[in-house]
């Protein structure tokens, strides 16, 4: 039952102001997707338009080849995950499961059944006959993902399915998600601000800014070649250095270096520098469990992270000090072509 | 020795929890001006109509009771206060969804309506029904205009006259307690319901209606206790001949002169709505609603 959805050149406008500016995107079947940007990005939205919840401007929605924009919500087939979960709390954990189906009129002995297969799916069997009051975060949550595949949806939509959970559990969940969706092999689209959440759970991110998706694509690619500077730092944390010329050996290039700070490592300061050398006081230096975080203040004036492993010797690094880093494999430092960057985004926020 | 350091301890920990807003004396203090108004103004009087019970001659509570006229209003005012409440909290519910849901229009008339009649005297309210169900008033009028009925209404002094104006009167009691809890409900929950296939009416009855049940039953006891003691309304529209227990009490303290009885009378009514409320309370936890 699992379906391709195809989003083309969606507008959305909500009052006065243009919340989608042209959305597209093709979700094949069992394919996880998440839509990660920043409060207000709109992506919140793009799932109520798939949903039906939200209508559009102009731009179809289509599942299958099928458009489905005119569709009203409950007639889709789609099962969604609510960021407060939206439990009924009068009804039992089974009846909250097997709610489609009694809308859908199927009779009861199959409403049970399918409501058991269900709960035994999410690992919660023994809860059918509680109220959801009585189940704790991450169960409610587990009850929620029941009760949206119940149907046999055609897509399932999560919407900031961990934001009510604390940290732990939402690390557990996330593969706890992934696993299930897996298993029922359904097309999935989450909605998340979270980035390691969108890289855990996804085939693609997409993401999201002012409206328009900035850049969709494999988790790897995203970290490794993000197509801008917001992508670039809304994905990790990196190093944005403006590069002019060349070194020598590459063709002339003119962009923003993107280097991730667990790729630069300490040089002894006698060694020849490199391209991606830098050298400067140490401003920070702190111990935080599987890494070192060290910061220096370049000769141009440009704060640099690095993040060391924690075997690293750091005696004698104290904060004043002279330090060389080095990114000592050039192919790891991405350089954003300024010549390509401006189609995207209106606007590149700069980054410190 | 250690059960002194125990002490002192938990001294040291209330005085430290108390001086945060205020000391324990100060907080009873502040329970002091309400507690004397709840005296003065519910407990003296009841007193008093005791008292008043009392001094008559003979068990004046056996009088009471015997007497065919109270038997006769008591039974009235059970099935007018019943009809009533169960009336006005289905209308009241509608009237509450429509403001909810409707179009701007209808919620701006809806809660004017509903404005004006709170801000309006019952006496006022209960005049204008009089001028309508007048056997040749507004409502004979109309029907007259529309050519539905040519003799006059006989409507105004009887006990069907009393159920109009009674869920008129009670209808704000009713839509106020339902407005609150449907402005509360939350709203995903119904677009899930949605989402996952239902139509309006399951939505209605899966997800709303179960929402506002405590709602419900609250402005149902809220209407119910308030129409057992009503007076204004049912003495106008029922009429001397249909008289509600109120009007019946009244008859005794000033026509009859019969203070006691009319004490005993009231004492009976007083008894019966707090026997009332604490079964519904028992029965749908009303209290733990109003806190």
């Amino acid at each position: 039952m699992t379906i391709a959805l195809t989003i083309q050149d969606v507008h959305v406008t909500l009052g006065q102001s243009l919340i989608l500016k042209g959305v597209s995107l093709d979700a094949n079947p069992g394919e996880f997707v998440t839509l990660l940007g920043a409060s207000g990005s709109g992506k919140s939205t793009l799932l109520n338009v798939i949903a039906g919840l939200q209508g559009v401007d102009s731009g179809h929605v289509l599942f299958d080849g099928v458009n489905v924009e005119k569709r009203p919500p409950r007639k889709r087939n789609v099962g969604v995950v609510f960021q407060s979960y939206a439990l009924f709390p009068h009804m039992t954990v089974g009846e909250n499961v097997a709610f489609p189906l009694r809308a859908a009129r199927r009779g009861s002995a199959e409403r049970k059944k399918v409501a058991q297969e269900m709960l035994d799916l999410v690992d919660l069997g023994s809860m059918f006959d509680r109220k959801p009051v009585s189940l704790s975060g991450g169960q409610r949550q587990r009850v929620a993902l029941a009760r949206a595949l119940a149907a046999n949806p055609g897509i399932l939509l999560l919407d900031e399915p961990m934001a009510a959970l604390d940290k732990q559990l939402r690390e557990r969940m996330q593969v706890e998600i992934k696993r299930i969706q897996q298993q029922v092999g359904i097309t999935t689209l989450a909605v998340t601000h979270d980035q390691a959440e969108a890289m855990t759970m996804s085939d693609r991110v997409a993401i999201m800014h002012q409206g328009r998706f900035v850049q969709c694509d494999r988790p790897e690619n995203l970290y490794r070649r993000p197509v801008d500077a917001y992508v670039a730092s809304f994905l990790g944390e990196a190093n944005l250095i403006e590069a002019h010329g060349d070194d020598g050996r590459s063709p002339v290039v003119t962009g923003t270096a993107v280097v991730r700070p667990e790729d630069l490592s300490l040089t002894r300061a006698d060694a020849p520098a490199g391209r991606w050398a830098f050298e400067g006081p140490v401003t920070l230096l702190s111990f935080q469990g599987s890494r070192y975080r060290l910061e220096l203040l370049n000769v141009n004036g440009e704060r640099i992270v690095c993040s060391l492993g924690p075997h690293t010797d750091v005696s004698g690094i104290v904060v004043g000090r002279h330090v060389r880093v080095a990114c000592l494999d050039p192919s790891l430092v991405h350089i954003i072509d300024h010549r390509s960057v401006g189609g995207a985004v209106e606007q590149i926020e700069p980054v410190a | 020795m250690s059960t002194s350091g125990a002490a002192v301890s938990v001294a040291t920990r209330a005085r430290r929890r108390g001086s945060k807003t205020f000391g324990t004396a100060e907080r009873h203090w502040l329970l002091w001006p309400p507690l004397i108004f709840f005296a003065l103004l519910l407990v003296v009087p009841l007193v008093a109509l005791f008292q008043q019970a009392l001094t008559g001659q003979g068990n004046t509570f056996s009088e009471a009771v015997h007497m065919d006229v109270f038997a006769k209003a008591v039974e009235r005012t059970l099935i007018l206060a019943a009809v009533v409440t169960v009336v006005t909290v289905i209308l009241g519910a509608c009237y509450a969804l429509a403001i909810a849901v409707g179009p701007v229009w209808i919620k701006v008339t809806l809660m004017a309506g509903l404005l004006i009649s709170l801000w309006t005297s019952v006496m006022v309210r209960t005049f204008g029904w009089m001028l309508m169900e007048l056997p040749t008033g507004a409502l004979f009028w109309a029907l007259d205009k529309l050519q539905l009925r040519s003799e006059p209404l006989n409507l105004y002094q009887t006990t069907p006259g009393m159920y109009p104006a009674m869920v008129a009167v009670m209808l704000p009691f009713a839509v106020l307690p339902v407005m609150a809890a449907l402005s509360s409900l939350d709203g995903e929950q119904v677009d899930a319901a949605t989402i996952f296939g239902a139509g309006p009416l399951l939505v209605l009855r899966a997800v709303v209606l179960p929402a506002l049940r405590p709602a419900l039953v609250s402005a149902g006891v809220l209407v119910f206790v308030m129409a057992l003691g009503f007076y204004v309304t049912p003495l106008l529209l029922g009429g001397p001949s249909n008289m509600t227990l109120s009007g019946v009490i009244n008859a005794q303290l000033n026509n009859a002169n019969r203070a006691d009885v009319g004490a005993a009378m009231s004492i009976i009514l007083i008894g019966g709505t707090v026997v009332i409320y604490l079964i519904a309370d028992r029965l749908f936890k009303v209290s733990e609603r109003w806190g």
